[in-house]
């Protein structure tokens, strides 16, 4: 008896398309789509998609399982090299600062508004309490953070520190200092501890607002109110602006958790994640920014008008670029 | 692992646009250390020739550790956004171990996925290990290390808890980390001509999932031990399909051959006509020992 299996002539029928597309994969793997000649590339998708249904019917007729899993394999490689394909640098780089990121930012506005908000009700707090009783002001700065400022320093003290030279040298060097400051860990930790319902998101946002209310009451009772702010905005309107981008972006986080709504958790993430991934890494950009700001500009500018002038600027290119940028 | 020694990964499906899932194969955790440390050795080995080059270029320059971090900061995720968006997913480390990036819902890989992914891996890892190396030079109490240490193994609690093997970077960037699929087409075993000649009644023993492994067993090399199992499955299947004549030697090898020929014709008839024979449990309504896995 000549036993011929459906399965067996299956697969002598189609057996020629799916090592042509093989080749084509193995190629297109290599050497990249582009390097296939036209008319390969042409036959690509067609190769594809007879892979795909010899797939289907390999399912419902064969039990060959090298055969099945041959047919699994090589539909997911030609699946990737259609549709995974390496990103132009460049390109990319454009895109996300030109749309992606300012789209992604006002998106999620909401949660700016509310962290803008509760860094402010934090800031004009921690402003009251120093401003009525400066025993305040070691409860809410820990020693560590204070630089020895505090209660028992003097007007003059405390004007060496705002238009201190202590540059090293090396603006590197100030920069790295800068960027590995207390801000650098409080952002990326009100961002990382939105995963857990975004209340301790809203806590740290709340006591950076205090904390830099405090120092500010501290300085205004010495006639310093001014320089203070300029000292404090040449770098802190970004860097402020990064903790609200990403205190945001934390919260996002926490509501998608909280409220996956019809989805799955991870499925709410990655069908949401898109924008909290993109807001977070303008957050990291806007970082460094203000690290070379403070450690490079502040110096550079001992002047209250001057620095006041360049917070604005800042301010008013970070506020320009979220509400106008990649609109179409 | 497998009785065989194979290493056998979790399965999930993705969906095509064309609407045919395909069968991914989530990457071990193992792999994906394994990979890891041989991106960070190679983006670390980077940064120091950055450092050095830098050290020596500008005589003056001091190399303190703030810079140290913040070079080899830049450097590492450079290498690691480079090349997951040049090589489409895949780094040096991924490709020794055979990995891969892609999107979970089946998409083209984002950029912004790729670099949230690699700048989440920053606060997962680095960030807490940095830190304890910023704030006591190398002299470190257990109380320093301690948070640290907790905030590192609750990352990788949110690793392996999730359901498919995600990270925290890629449950925000939308990825998942796969194994590459590579297998090559292998001869199909029932070409050949037919010796044994096999009765409906001898075919009603087995099901799918015997065959398969029969299927295993015959693709397996030749050596001592693959003759000793061959020789031991074709006592085992002769005794149960009532074979009279005894089969020894030259024969087992075409034997076994004919028989998965033959027992692959008739279920694959069977299931043609809508009766599928998960295994040798299917008749009168025997119940398998264990419920058979999902792998949906």
């Amino acid at each position: 008896m000549p036993l011929t299996l459906k399965s067996q002539e299956f697969r002598r029928e189609r057996e020629a398309g799916w090592l042509e597309l093989e080749t084509l994969v193995s190629q297109a793997q290599q050497h990249g789509l582009k390097s296939l000649p036209t008319d390969a590339l042409r036959r690509f998708p067609l190769l594809y998609r007879s892979a795909l249904s010899s797939l289907s019917v390999a399912r419902s007729i064969a039990l060959d399982r090298a055969l099945l899993a041959y047919l699994e394999d090589l539909s997911l490689r030609a699946f990737l090299a259609l549709y995974a394909r390496p990103v132009a640098i460049g390109a990319a780089i454009r895109e996300f600062l030109a749309r992606s990121l300012p789209r992604a930012v006002r998106s999620i506005s909401v949660h700016v508004w509310i962290a803008l908000g509760t860094l402010a009700v934090g800031a004009v707090s921690g402003f009251a309490l120093v401003n009525t009783d400066e025993g305040w002001y070691p409860v809410i700065i820990p020693a560590g953070l204070a630089g020895g400022r505090g209660p028992g320093s003097t007007r003059e003290e405390l004007r060496k520190v705002l238009f201190a030279q202590t540059h090293s040298g090396s603006s590197l060097l100030a920069f790295a200092n800068a960027l590995f400051s207390n801000n650098t860990l409080v952002s990326l930790l009100a961002f990382g501890l939105g995963i857990l319902g975004g209340i301790p998101t809203l806590l740290l946002t709340f006591a950076n607002g205090l904390m830099v209310g405090a120092f500010m009451a501290l300085h205004a009772h010495r006639g310093l109110g001014r320089d203070f702010t300029g000292w404090l905005l040449i770098h802190g309107v970004t860097e402020l602006g990064a903790i609200v981008i990403f205190s945001a972006a934390g919260l996002r986080l926490g509501e998608l958790v909280l409220f996956p709504g019809r989805y799955s958790r991870t499925d709410a993430l990655s069908l949401h994640g898109g924008a909290i991934g993109e807001t977070a890494v303008g957050g990291v950009l806007m970082l460094l920014a203000a690290a070379v700001l403070e450690g490079v500009f502040r110096e550079a500018v001992a002047n209250t008008d001057q620095r006041l002038t360049i917070a604005f600027a800042t301010f008013l290119f970070w506020t320009l670029y979220f509400c106008l940028a990649g609109r179409r | 692992m497998n009785a065989a020694g194979k290493l056998v990964r979790s399965e999930r499906r993705l969906m095509t646009p064309e609407g045919v899932p395909l069968r991914i194969e989530l990457a071990e955790p193992g792999e994906r250390i394994a990979a890891f440390l041989a991106d960070v050795s190679l983006a670390t080995a980077g940064a120091l020739v950055v450092l050095l080059a830098g050290a020596l270029a500008s005589a003056g320059m001091k190399v303190t550790l703030p810079i140290a971090l913040f070079v080899s900061f830049l450097v590492r995720n450079g290498y690691f956004i480079f090349f997951e968006l040049r090589w489409a997913g895949t780094t040096p480390g991924k490709r020794l171990l055979g990995l891969r990036v892609i999107d979970r819902r089946g998409g083209p890989l984002r950029a912004g996925s790729v670099v949230a992914r690699n700048l989440t891996r920053q606060a997962e890892f680095f960030f807490p290990a940095e830190m304890v190396l910023m704030t006591r030079g190398w002299v470190w109490r257990p109380a320093d290390i301690l948070p640290a240490a907790i905030w590192i193994a609750a990352m990788a609690a949110i690793y392996y808890l999730s359901p498919d093997r995600l990270r925290a970077g890629d449950l925000i960037a939308g990825t998942v980390v796969i194994a590459s699929p590579k297998r090559v087409l292998t001869e199909d075993l029932a070409r050949g001509a037919q010796v044994f000649e096999f009765t409906r009644e001898q075919l009603q023993h087995y099901g799918v999932k015997e065959l398969q492994v029969l299927e295993d067993v015959l693709r397996e090399g030749h050596n001592a031990e693959s003759a000793r199992l061959r020789a031991e499955i074709a006592e085992r299947i002769r005794k149960r399909i009532g074979w009279t004549q005894a089969i020894t030697g030259r024969e087992i090898e075409g034997f076994l051959r004919d028989f998965y020929r033959a027992q692959r014709a008739f279920l694959e008839s069977r299931k043609n006509l809508g009766e599928e024979r998960a295994d040798k449990f299917h008749a009168a309504g025997v119940v398998a020992p264990q419920a058979r896995k999902d792998t949906n």
